[in-house]
């Protein structure tokens, strides 16, 4: 076991060379013992009255306080109290002898402490007025000491042995009493033979030359054991009392400073004194001066080593050793021979002196007690306040201050001293880092310590006892290298509130911060705001959108769909069934429809011969009606004339149109030989490519319909080798587009074949500027056409009349329409714009 | 052919292929700015909608072959076809081509097939997705209804060589409330288109359509050198007038 | 190297077309009228994969459960009757072409008529949703050349004024035309140059 010091304030285990506690700054030097023929508890009585001696301490029930003395058994009670049990015991016995009084002896036991004191007091209450005046003439030798004499005991030592000297007048007294005190004893004493067992001591001779006024000592100075006329409490008679139950004076709360004693512990500790005899008080006060001006001094050993005499001589009387059964590594050599000889001393003293009280205190003394001798639970709450929390790490280094006064070999051994072996060092003591730099104070504190203990010199360094080296804490012993380097903090909270350095996991969550939440907003100035909307103003073009709703439609857009088809059917089909005998024709016929029918009639049967004629059909099938209606004079006309005509088409339903007008006019005109005069060549496919090779040369361009068949042999085609053998060329179309590549072709090809056109409405205008430039010599242009060659060739009128009147009034319903719906979607309009302007 | 016609022809191509390297080498052509048109404009946000709707697009090419003159109109068709096939192909509502014109047919399905390899899916129904509707005219229109009818549908587009009979296509959208987009050099249809749609395309607006689809700088060229070229005709045209009132011609 | 092959042959093709059409009567016209012919050839040929296709798609829009059409039975019936009885009885078949035309002309006249029907609507619609300047001159032109064209000017032009009027009003809508047809040649030349010189290529895989 390291040697460390256990600061009774705070239990925290200190270096054994440290001077104040780590934790609560409790000065060891004060309170620890000045040399080593001291023993400890000794020590420990005279620190607590010299640190305070003013404060009021509520001093506990002792029977509260003493938690470890009650749990202790027989055997750990202290020898010289057992010493002093049997020396009381040995005491009745003799009385008993003497007197005969056995009713009167209290039972005893060695555990009964309270008994004891009583037994004591007793003795105390039994005494005569001769062993009383014997104590007051003792008390006249012995002056008052006020405390302030008492912190100057030293000087005192130096007249102990002149006052001694003084006594011899009183002495015969004092053997007069001794005789009446022990009467049995007498026999022997009146012998001659008989001699006092022992010279009186030089402290008790100086005591009786002091003046008669110390019988006025205050008698509250007096141990409560020692007052004869002290009145046991009731609570105190009638508590039963364990077998360790110490008494008050021996209570820790006795050598307790912040402890606040009992009204009624104080006024027992009061009582005790003021029956206990006056030159015993004196004695005490004495004594007790000395031993709270001894300090832990070599000068102040020397004479502590004198004052310590009374303590010595009843340790030795009681065959009690100091407690101080210190393994203490670091007991000096010093101490030991001291102690030696003080020894010595104290048993010379012992045949010499009396009894004396082991302790006797004052209540002021008690109350200045501040070293704990007994360790048990501290009741009070106090202790918590008591921890003296060191802040900075210096504070922690600055916790020893008996390492000021400690040789440096001293702390050499401190240093490697660790707490806990290798194996079980704690998780938390693994991770500290040996070369952490805030160690460093440690050798600013090694300079601390050389400087303060150059300061201060001839300190001795105090001995704790050992049960208060067991509760110092780790940390005084420690290297410094043990502290951790950093979390000083105190756990306020939680299990741990109120340790230091101990793991916590506030830390944890205190470093715990909610990630970061990144904005995705762009900060943009006015200026920018601006500039962007200028850019987009020149890049984005200016276009409005119009927003297209879909319009819900109401009964009238419904109603349309059916009306406006259904009157136009209406219109036509009444026509249909109209007498159009009264129907007036144009007088004035287009020009283009005379020069057809003067190709058509007069070029054509010019000769007597048939003429043959190529008709190209480049229509569709849906214009078939109207191209009928057109074309059917003309091809009734060449019918009856025998022409040879020849077909060809250029899509593929212009071969069924070319067949269906053709069948037809021969219907008309039975006469004509349709199957010998008509010859169909089918379809031409390749559009333009197809009409160009087929002018170019249209035997190998189209074969005819029939393959087998090579009607180029046959008549009428045996006669045609090229298209200008053609003597008519007859386009009928509907189509302008398609007719434009024939007459661009035919005039590029053949320029001197006449070419006639018969159109439709639709695509006659487009043919206008062909007709213009005479690349086409005469056209049919729908109905009006077909109704101008129809009365040119004075050919029945009343099926194209008929179509004529309809198509005019188609015309009109169409115009109707248009204007019709102009309108109303101009009083729409209006109308929408009133509703709005009044719902404004 | 004369050799005069011939010799005009050499000319007229010389002309514009000397114009066409200027406006392509040369940084004249960032001067000018093609002019967006409401219904182009239209048309791509409606084709943006029908994607994100999940909704069918409709593209009819036309009943033209691409032999004759024709066939211009048609390509036009192609381009547009192309253009929108990327953005849509993916889409819940693949788009549907139908055309008038086997030449067209097969080049419509190459295009599907084509995106569709490139996106890396399954190309075993594109030729669902592009096909022959008629052989002729009316015939083509009437195999045109029924997809142009579809519930599922939200776009239509008719870029190419259509009659009057375009009416009927879109007289239906009118009734169902889709976007059409009629696009013919037919001036009958371009007439029937202009009065029953509100977007509708007229005249040499439909050459311009592959330059507001897309930004690539041959398309721009080209309708810069159409430009150019057509003022160039009526100066030629007011300069022979002049001429022939003054009496020199 | 795909496609510069590609670029190659359709360039070439061009050049060899062209001229041959500006020297007639050379071995290039020749190569031309070859040229011309095996493009006649495969699109006959592109026509009939497409008619086949056709059929396949209609064949699968009957036989599944998604967006099944009712209308393709009725069209592989027909075209499969149409082309049994083409094969078996031949194109100059009465019976074939008395079948076909009036099945072809039935329909696609009555399409016209619908065609008509649907104008009528539009036009009573047409200044409900237009309402700018263009749509009261397309107005009005309808109008005129709705009158135009029926006859009804026809029969006061024997007052001068109508004739000169009529004369006036049936070249407008040349003019017209005119200026859109060249705005389109334009557009298709400039195309198919685009074409010729590789610019183009609706044939490539991008």
């Amino acid at each position: 076991m390291t040697d460390k010091i256990t600061c009774p304030q705070c239990k925290t285990e200190n270096n054994f060379s440290s001077i104040k506690c780590v934790n609560c700054g409790f000065n060891f030097q004060i309170n620890s013992v000045d040399s080593g023929s001291e023993p400890d508890w000794l020590a420990l009585l005279r620190d607590s009255n010299n640190e305070d001696q003013s404060t009021e301490s509520n001093l506990p029930d002792t029977n509260e306080n003493f938690f470890d003395l009650n749990g202790r058994s027989d055997d750990e009670v202290p020898d010289w109290l057992n010493r002093i049990r049997d020396i009381k015991q040995f005491d009745e016995d003799f009385k008993k002898i003497e007197s005969g009084k056995t009713e009167e002896l209290h039972p005893l036991t060695s555990t009964d402490n309270s008994d004891l004191v009583n037994s004591l007091r007793d003795e105390d209450q039994h005494l005569d007025e001769n062993s009383i005046d014997w104590i007051a003439s003792l008390r006249d030798i012995q002056k008052p000491v006020d405390e302030e004499q008492l912190l100057n005991s030293e000087k005192d030592d130096e007249s102990h042995d002149e006052e001694i000297s003084n006594l011899p007048p009183e002495m015969d007294e004092i053997k007069k009493d001794w005789q009446i005190e022990f009467p049995i004893s007498l026999e022997l004493e009146n012998d001659e033979n008989v001699t006092p067992a022992e010279e009186f001591p030089d402290w008790l001779s100086n005591i009786t030359s002091k003046s008669k006024n110390d019988e006025n000592l205050n008698d509250l100075e007096i141990p409560n054991w020692l007052t004869p006329n002290q009145e046991v409490p009731i609570d105190r008679a009638n508590t039963p009392i364990e077998p360790f139950n110490l008494p008050e004076w021996l209570s820790k709360t006795n050598f307790l400073v912040d402890e606040e004693p009992k009204e009624s512990s104080e006024l027992e500790r009061s009582d005790e004194t003021e029956n206990l005899p006056d030159w015993i008080n004196d004695i005490n006060q004495n004594k007790e001066k000395k031993t709270l001006d001894e300090s832990p001094s070599d000068e102040e050993s020397e004479g502590s080593v004198e004052a310590t005499f009374d303590s010595v001589l009843l340790f030795n009387k009681l065959d009690m050793s100091p407690e101080s059964k210190i393994g203490d590594e670091f007991k000096l050599d010093e101490f030991d021979s001291e102690l030696n000889e003080l020894e010595q001393k104290i048993n010379a003293l012992e045949r010499d002196q009396p009894e004396e009280p082991a302790f006797i205190l004052d209540e002021s003394e008690l109350k200045s007690l501040s070293v704990k001798p007994f360790i048990g639970i501290d009741e009070s709450e106090d202790w918590f306040d008591n921890i003296q929390l060191p802040t900075t790490s210096d504070d922690l280094i600055e916790v020893d201050p008996h390492h000021h006064k400690v040789k440096p070999k001293i702390e050499e051994a401190d240093k490697h001293v660790l707490p806990f072996k290798f194996d079980n060092v704690p998780d938390w003591l693994e991770n500290i880092d040996f070369d952490y730099n805030e160690i460093e104070p440690l050798q600013s504190m090694e300079e601390e310590k050389i400087s303060d203990s150059s300061d201060v010199d001839n300190i001795e360094k105090g001995k704790l006892p050992e049960w208060l080296k067991a509760i110092r804490p780790i940390e005084v012993v420690s290297p410094d290298i043990s502290r951790l380097k950093s979390q000083k903090i105190i756990e306020k909270s939680g299990p741990l509130a109120g340790l230091q350095d101990v793991l916590t996991s506030e830390s944890i969550t205190k470093t715990y911060s909610p990630p970061p939440a990144y904005s995705v907003t762009i900060d943009v100035t006015d200026k920018q705001k601006s500039h962007v909307r200028i850019l987009e103003e020149i890049i984005s073009p200016v276009v409005q959108f119009n927003k297209s709703k879909k319009k819900s439609k109401t009964i009238l857009h419904r109603m349309e769909f059916i009306l406006i088809p259904a009157f136009l059917l209406l219109i036509i089909t009444y026509s249909l069934f109209v007498d159009h005998t009264n129907l007036k024709f144009p007088e004035i016929l287009p020009a283009e429809a005379v020069r057809f029918h003067n190709l058509a009639t007069g070029y054509l049967n010019r000769n007597q011969s048939p003429s043959h004629v190529l008709v190209v059909f480049e229509t569709e099938a849906s214009s078939y009606p109207e191209i009928n209606l057109i074309s059917v004079g003309f091809f009734e006309n060449l019918f009856l004339n025998n022409h040879w005509v020849t077909s060809i088409a250029t899509n593929p339903n212009g071969v069924l149109v070319s067949e269906r007008i053709l069948r037809d006019s021969y219907l008309n005109v039975p006469s004509y030989n349709f199957e010998e005069r008509n010859t169909n060549l089918g379809y031409l496919p390749g559009y333009g490519i197809g009409i160009q090779a087929f002018l170019s040369n249209p035997k190998t361009t189209s074969p005819g319909i029939d393959l087998n068949l090579n009607i180029w042999e046959k008549p009428p085609l045996s006669e045609i080798n090229t298209i200008n053998d053609f003597d008519m060329i007859v386009l009928v179309t509907d189509n302008s587009e398609n007719a434009k590549l024939w007459i661009e072709q035919i005039n590029l090809l053949v320029p001197d074949s006449d070419l006639l056109l018969i159109s439709s409405a639709k695509a006659s205008p487009l043919l206008q500027p062909y007709l213009q430039t005479n690349q086409i010599d005469g056209m049919l242009s729908g109905i009006i056409g077909g109704l101008a060659f129809n009365l040119l060739s004075q050919s029945e009128m009343n099926n194209i009349g008929r179509y004529w009147a309809i198509l005019q009034l188609g015309a009109i319903v169409f115009v109707f329409y248009i204007l019709a719906g102009g309108v109303i979607s101009i009083f729409k309009k209006a109308l929408t714009s009133d509703n709005i302007e009044k719902n404004k | 052919m004369s050799s005069t016609i011939l010799s005009f022809f050499l000319i007229f191509i010389l002309i514009i292929l000397i114009v066409g390297s200027i406006f392509y080498f040369s940084s004249i052509k960032n001067r000018f700015e093609i002019r967006k048109h409401s219904s182009i404009l239209n048309l791509r946000k409606s084709i943006g909608l029908s994607i994100e709707h999940g909704k069918g697009l409709h593209i009819s090419l036309g009943k033209s072959d691409l032999h004759n003159i024709h066939g211009a109109a048609s390509l036009v068709g192609l381009e547009t076809l192309n253009q929108i096939i990327d953005q849509s192909i993916l889409s819940d509502n693949p788009p549907v081509t139908t055309a008038g014109s086997g030449e067209l047919t097969l080049l419509a399905q190459t295009k599907h097939q084509n995106v569709l390899i490139d996106k890396s899916s399954s190309t075993s129904d594109f030729h669902s997705h592009a096909y022959l509707t008629g052989a002729t005219n009316l015939s083509y229109i009437a195999g045109v209804i029924p997809p142009s009818s579809d519930e599922d549908l939200s776009t239509q587009i008719f870029v190419g060589n259509i009659g009057p009979e375009i009416g009927l296509l879109l007289d239906a959208n009118q009734k169902k409330s889709h976007f059409s987009l009629p696009a013919t050099d037919s001036l009958e249809g371009q007439s029937v288109s202009f009065a029953c749609s509100d977007d509708a395309l007229i005249g040499e607006e439909i050459f311009s359509i592959p330059a507001q689809m897309s930004n690539n700088l041959k398309f721009k060229v080209s309708l810069l050198i159409q430009d150019f070229l057509r003022w160039l005709v009526i100066a030629i045209i007011l300069f022979v007038l002049f001429f022939k009132i003054v009496g020199l011609l | 190297m795909k496609k510069i092959i590609l670029v190659i042959v359709s360039s070439l093709s061009g050049l060899l077309l062209i001229l041959g059409l500006f020297f007639p009567g050379t071995i290039l016209d020749r190569i031309r009228i070859y040229i011309l012919d095996w493009a006649i050839i495969v699109g006959a040929i592109a026509l009939a994969i497409a008619i086949i296709n056709l059929l396949s798609v209609h064949w699968n829009k009957v036989f599944t459960n998604e967006k099944r059409d009712y209308a393709s039975p009725f069209f592989i019936v027909g075209f499969v009757t149409v082309i049994l009885i083409g094969i078996l009885l031949g194109p100059n078949n009465q019976f074939f072409v008395d079948l076909t035309s009036t099945t072809i002309i039935t329909v696609e006249a009555s399409l016209l008529a619908v065609l008509a029907l649907t104008l009528s609507l539009a036009s009573f619609r047409f200044f409900t949703k237009k309402q700018n300047l263009l749509a009261i001159v397309f107005g009005i032109s309808t109008i005129i050349f709705l009158l135009l064209f029926s006859g009804i000017l026809s029969l006061g032009e024997n007052i001068p004024l109508i004739k000169a009027l009529n004369n006036a009003l049936n070249s407008l809508p040349i003019a017209g035309s005119t200026g859109i047809l060249i705005g389109i040649s334009l557009g298709a030349i400039l195309t198919s140059l685009r074409i010729f010189f590789g610019f183009d290529r609706p044939y490539d895989r991008k």
